[in-house]
C-alpha cells in the first residue's frame, strides 16, 4: 500500500499552489459554490483569449472549482468583457448585458493595449472586478475565486 | 307581437336615412334589441301574425314559434354587436353600407319569422344579394364577391326546387303543418349546407369572409350560416327524421370539420384562418344534428334531445364567439392596415387592450377553455358522440365513432390553430408599427359586450340550457344545487358544471394572484438570443413557422410546395377542394367557347329578335 491515497491526491497536487490576485473585487453574495459564465470579446489582441482558455486545461482545471462556462449569456451569472470595446462591438455588449438574467455581475478585463473605449467609461451596471494590464490565465483564476467566494 | 313589425320598420328606416351614416347604423342596433325583444316574447308565448291573401292557395303569414325565437335570440345578440360596431367602423365606407347591411338584416330577420315559404325565399334572396353588394364595398374584391353570389344562387335554386315539390305534395306555401318527400329534404339540405360553408362546397367562404369588410365577415360567418342551420331544422321538422339524413349529415359535418380545422392550422391570412374556422364549426353542428336525428329516427329520445341541445349550444357559441373574432381582428386589420398574422403582431401594444383581449377570449373559447361557452359546447359534442353507442344500427353506430375521432381530431387542430392566431397578433412580438388613429368608442364597447356575453353564457350554461325549453338536463348532484349541473343522459352518463368551475377556478385563481401580486414578481423581457445582434424582420420565430411542422408531416394532403422567386421563397400550401372548382370553371369556359363558335356565331341582335318572337308565340299560344 502506497502512503499518498491516505492524505489525498488531490489535497498533495493541487492546494500546492495559490491562485491570488492582486485586483479587487467584489464577493457575488447570492451563489453558494458554482458560478456560470459567459465570455464576451470585444477586441482584445487575442492574448486575453489564450489566457482565458488555458482555464479549462488540466493545469488550473477551473471545473473542479464548479465554475463553467454558460453557452449563451441567458444560462450565466457572470459576464466576462475582454479587452476594450471597438465601435461596432458596443451595441453587442450592450444586447448581451440585457440578455443577462437578474443578479449578474461583469468582470472587466482589459488587456494590454490603448485601442478601444475604456469600458469603465461605458456605465456598465454591476462590475465587480476590473483587470488591468495583461492577467495571467492563474491571475484571472484567482480573482473568479474571489467573485465566487471560495478563497478561505 | 308588435315588436316584430318595429323591428322591421327600424330597420327599413335605418336603410332609408343612409345619408347620416351613424343615425343610419345606429336605428340597426334599435332594431336588434327589438328583435331581441321579439324573440324573448316569442319563446314565451310563440305566436302567428299577419296572414295576407294574395289569391286562392297563395298567401303570406309570419310569426315566431319555439324554434325560431331562439335562432332570433342568437341572431339579434350578434346583429346588435356587429350594428354597434359598424358605427365607428363604416366611416371608413361608403355610404352604401348602411343600406345594404339594414337590408341584408331585415332579410335575415325575414327568414326567420317566415311561416311560408315565399316570404322564406324572399328574405333569403335579399340576404344573399345584399351580402353580395356589402362584399363588393371591399375593393378589388370582385371575383370573390361574384363567387359567393354563384354560390348562394346554387342555394336559392336548390331551395325553390325543394319548395316547389312542397307545393306538389301539400297544395301549399305553408311550412306549417305540411308534410315533405324526400326529395324536399334532400334539396333543402343541399342548399343549406352550401349556405353553412359545408365541405366540399365552402371553398366560396374563404374568399369571401376573407375579402369582405370585418363587419360584414362577422355578419357572413355568424349569422348568415345561422340561417343554414335553422333552416336544416326547419327543413327536418317539416319532412321528419329519417336514419339516412342522419348518417349524410354525419358525414358531411365530420368531414367538414376536420378540413375546416385542417387547413385553419396552415392558413396564413388573418382572416382566412377564422373562415376555415367557422366551417369546422359548421360542420360540428352538422355532424351533432346529424346525430340527433339518427338516434329519434330509432326512437331514443334522450339521446336526441340531448344531441339536439348540442346543437343549439354549439350554434350559440359558433354564432357569439365567431362575431367576437372577426370584429376583434378586423379591429386591428384596420388599425394596422395589414392582411397577414404575421404582420399584426403586438396588438396588445399597437392597437388597444380590448381588441387582444377579445382576441384571446375568443380564441379561448374556440380552443375549448372552462369555463367559457366553447368548452360547454364541445364537451356536450364528445359526450353526445360517447352515447352514440345506444343506437341499435351497427351502420350509424359505426359512423358515429368514425365521426366522433375526426372530431376530436378537428378539437384539437382548432386548438392548435387558435393559438396561432392569438399567440402571434394578440401576444406576439411587438413590431413597433403605430397603428393609425380611428374612433374606436362603440368597437371597444361591442366587443366588451360580447367577451361579457361569451364568459356569462359559459359559466350560466346551464340556465341558458334551461331557457333553450330542456330543463330534463338539469340536476343537482353530490352537493351541487339543482339547476347548476347539466346531465348528458339518464341514467347519468357524464356531467359538467360550469358554473362550480368557475367558483371553484375563482377561489383557486384568487388566492395565487393575491400571492403573486404581494410578492411583486418582475419578469424580463428580451428578444431571442441572436449572439449579441438585432434581430431582423426575418429572423423572428414566424407564424407560418409555427404550423411548417404539420404542413410538412401531412404535405400529401396539403399539397406543400416551396415556391423559389427571384429573391424570396416561401412554402404554400393549397386547398385541394379548390382545384376541383377550377376544373370545373375551366372545362365551363371551354364548353361555352366552344358552343358559341359552332352553334351561336350569328349576331347578337338577331338573337334577341329571336327571343322575343318566342315571348310573343308563347304569349299567344297560352291565351
Amino acid at each position: 500500500m502506497k502512503w499518498w491515497p491516505v492524505v489525498g491526491m488531490s489535497k498533495m497536487l493541487t492546494e500546492k499552489e495559490k491562485y491570488e490576485s492582486k485586483h479587487e473585487a467584489q464577493k457575488l453574495g447570492l451563489f453558494k459554490r458554482s458560478l456560470h459564465l459567459y465570455m464576451i470579446d470585444v477586441g482584445n489582441s487575442n492574448q486575453l483569449n489564450f489566457e482565458i482558455h488555458a482555464l479549462h486545461t488540466p493545469r488550473y482545471n477551473i471545473h473542479r472549482f464548479g465554475i463553467y462556462f454558460a453557452a449563451s449569456p441567458r444560462h450565466a451569472d457572470l459576464l466576462i468583457v475582454l479587452g476594450r470595446p471597438t465601435k461596432k462591438m458596443i451595441a453587442p455588449l450592450k444586447e448581451t448585458i440585457r440578455q443577462l438574467p437578474t443578479p449578474f455581475g461583469i468582470m472587466l478585463i482589459k488587456g494590454c493595449e490603448e485601442t478601444g473605449t475604456d469600458p469603465e467609461k461605458l456605465n456598465l451596471p454591476n462590475v465587480v472586478a476590473v483587470m488591468d494590464g495583461c492577467p495571467t490565465a492563474s491571475e484571472m483564476l484567482g480573482t473568479l475565486l474571489k467573485i465566487a467566494g471560495r478563497t478561505d | 307581437m308588435n315588436f316584430m313589425y318595429f323591428t322591421f320598420l327600424f330597420f327599413a328606416f335605418g336603410a332609408l336615412i343612409t345619408f347620416w351614416k351613424k343615425t343610419s347604423y345606429l336605428m340597426a342596433t334599435c332594431a336588434s334589441v327589438l328583435a331581441f325583444i321579439t324573440s324573448i316574447v316569442g319563446l314565451n308565448a310563440p305566436f302567428s301574425s299577419g296572414i295576407y291573401k294574395i289569391f286562392d292557395g297563395f298567401e303570406l303569414s309570419i310569426g315566431i314559434d319555439h324554434t325560431s325565437a331562439i335562432f332570433l335570440l342568437i341572431a339579434s345578440i350578434s346583429w346588435f354587436a356587429i350594428t354597434l360596431y359598424s358605427i365607428d367602423y363604416g366611416v371608413n365606407y361608403s355610404k352604401k353600407m348602411p343600406i345594404f347591411l339594414n337590408t341584408a338584416f331585415l332579410g335575415m330577420f325575414m327568414v326567420l319569422i317566415a311561416k311560408d315559404a315565399i316570404t322564406f325565399i324572399i328574405g333569403w334572396e335579399i340576404a344573399t344579394i345584399f351580402s353580395y353588394l356589402l362584399i363588393m364595398e371591399h375593393k378589388h374584391s370582385f371575383k370573390e364577391a361574384f363567387e359567393f353570389l354563384a354560390f348562394g344562387e346554387v342555394s336559392t335554386i336548390t331551395l325553390l326546387i325543394a319548395f316547389a315539390s312542397l307545393y306538389f305534395k301539400n297544395h301549399s306555401f305553408s311550412l306549417v303543418g305540411v308534410h315533405g318527400t324526400w326529395i324536399f329534404l334532400l334539396m333543402a339540405t343541399i342548399a343549406f349546407m352550401t349556405k353553412m360553408g359545408i365541405f366540399p362546397l365552402h371553398t366560396w367562404l374563404i374568399g369571401a369572409h376573407s375579402k369582405a369588410p370585418s363587419n360584414v365577415s362577422a355578419f357572413l360567418s355568424a349569422p348568415l350560416t345561422l340561417m343554414g342551420v335553422y333552416g336544416l331544422t326547419r327543413a327536418l321538422s317539416i319532412s321528419g327524421r329519417p336514419e339516412w339524413w342522419g348518417i349524410m349529415a354525419m358525414v358531411f359535418g365530420g368531414t367538414s370539420a376536420f378540413w375546416g380545422a385542417l387547413q385553419a392550422v396552415a392558413a396564413k391570412g388573418l382572416k382566412i384562418l377564422p373562415a376555415y374556422s367557422t366551417v369546422e364549426n359548421d360542420g360540428t353542428i352538422l355532424a351533432t344534428l346529424g346525430l340527433s336525428i339518427t338516434a329519434f329516427a330509432f326512437h331514443i329520445n334522450v339521446l336526441g334531445e340531448f344531441a339536439m341541445l348540442t346543437t343549439l349550444i354549439l350554434t350559440f357559441s359558433h354564432v357569439i364567439t365567431k362575431t367576437l373574432l372577426f370584429l376583434a381582428v378586423g379591429h386591428a386589420k384596420e388599425a394596422l392596415n395589414e392582411e397577414s398574422i404575421d404582420n399584426v403582431r403586438g396588438v396588445w401594444k399597437a392597437v388597444g387592450k380590448i381588441p387582444a383581449f377579445s382576441i384571446v377570449i375568443s380564441a379561448l373559447s374556440f380552443s375549448v377553455f372552462p369555463p367559457l361557452i366553447g368548452y360547454v359546447a364541445e364537451w356536450m359534442t364528445l359526450e353526445t358522440l360517447f352515447q352514440s353507442y345506444k343506437i341499435p344500427s351497427m351502420t350509424a353506430r359505426i359512423t358515429a365513432a368514425f365521426i366522433g375521432i375526426l372530431l376530436a381530431l378537428a378539437m384539437g387542430m382548432a386548438a392548435f390553430s387558435m393559438v396561432k392566431l392569438a399567440g402571434y397578433t394578440a401576444l406576439g412580438y411587438d413590431h413597433g408599427k403605430r397603428a393609425k388613429k380611428i374612433p374606436h368608442f362603440n368597437m371597444n364597447l361591442a366587443e366588451i359586450i360580447l367577451v361579457f356575453v361569451i364568459a356569462v353564457a359559459g359559466f350560466l350554461s346551464p340556465l341558458v340550457v334551461r331557457f333553450f325549453g330542456y330543463k330534463e338536463f338539469l340536476s343537482g348532484l353530490l352537493g351541487v344545487p339543482k339547476p347548476y349541473l347539466i346531465l348528458s343522459s339518464h341514467p347519468i352518463f357524464g356531467v359538467v358544471s360550469p358554473t362550480f368551475l368557475a367558483v371553484v377556478l375563482g377561489v383557486l385563481g384568487v388566492f395565487p394572484l393575491i400571492f403573486y401580486l404581494a410578492k411583486g414578481k418582475k419578469v424580463k423581457r428580451v428578444d431571442a438570443w441572436n449572439g449579441g445582434e438585432v434581430l431582423r424582420e426575418v429572423e423572428y420565430f414566424s407564424a407560418p413557422a409555427y404550423s411548417f411542422t404539420l404542413e410538412y408531416i401531412l404535405r400529401k394532403v396539403y399539397a406543400t410546395k416551396e415556391v423559389k422567386e427571384k429573391n424570396k421563397r416561401y412554402v404554400r400550401v393549397k386547398d385541394v377542394v379548390q382545384d376541383m372548382y377550377t376544373g370545373i370553371l375551366v372545362g365551363a369556359r371551354a364548353t361555352s367557347l366552344a358552343l358559341s363558335r359552332t352553334l351561336m356565331n350569328g349576331h347578337v341582335y338577331s338573337y334577341i329578335l329571336y327571343i322575343l318572337a318566342v315571348f310573343v308565340l308563347i304569349f299567344f299560344m297560352v291565351r
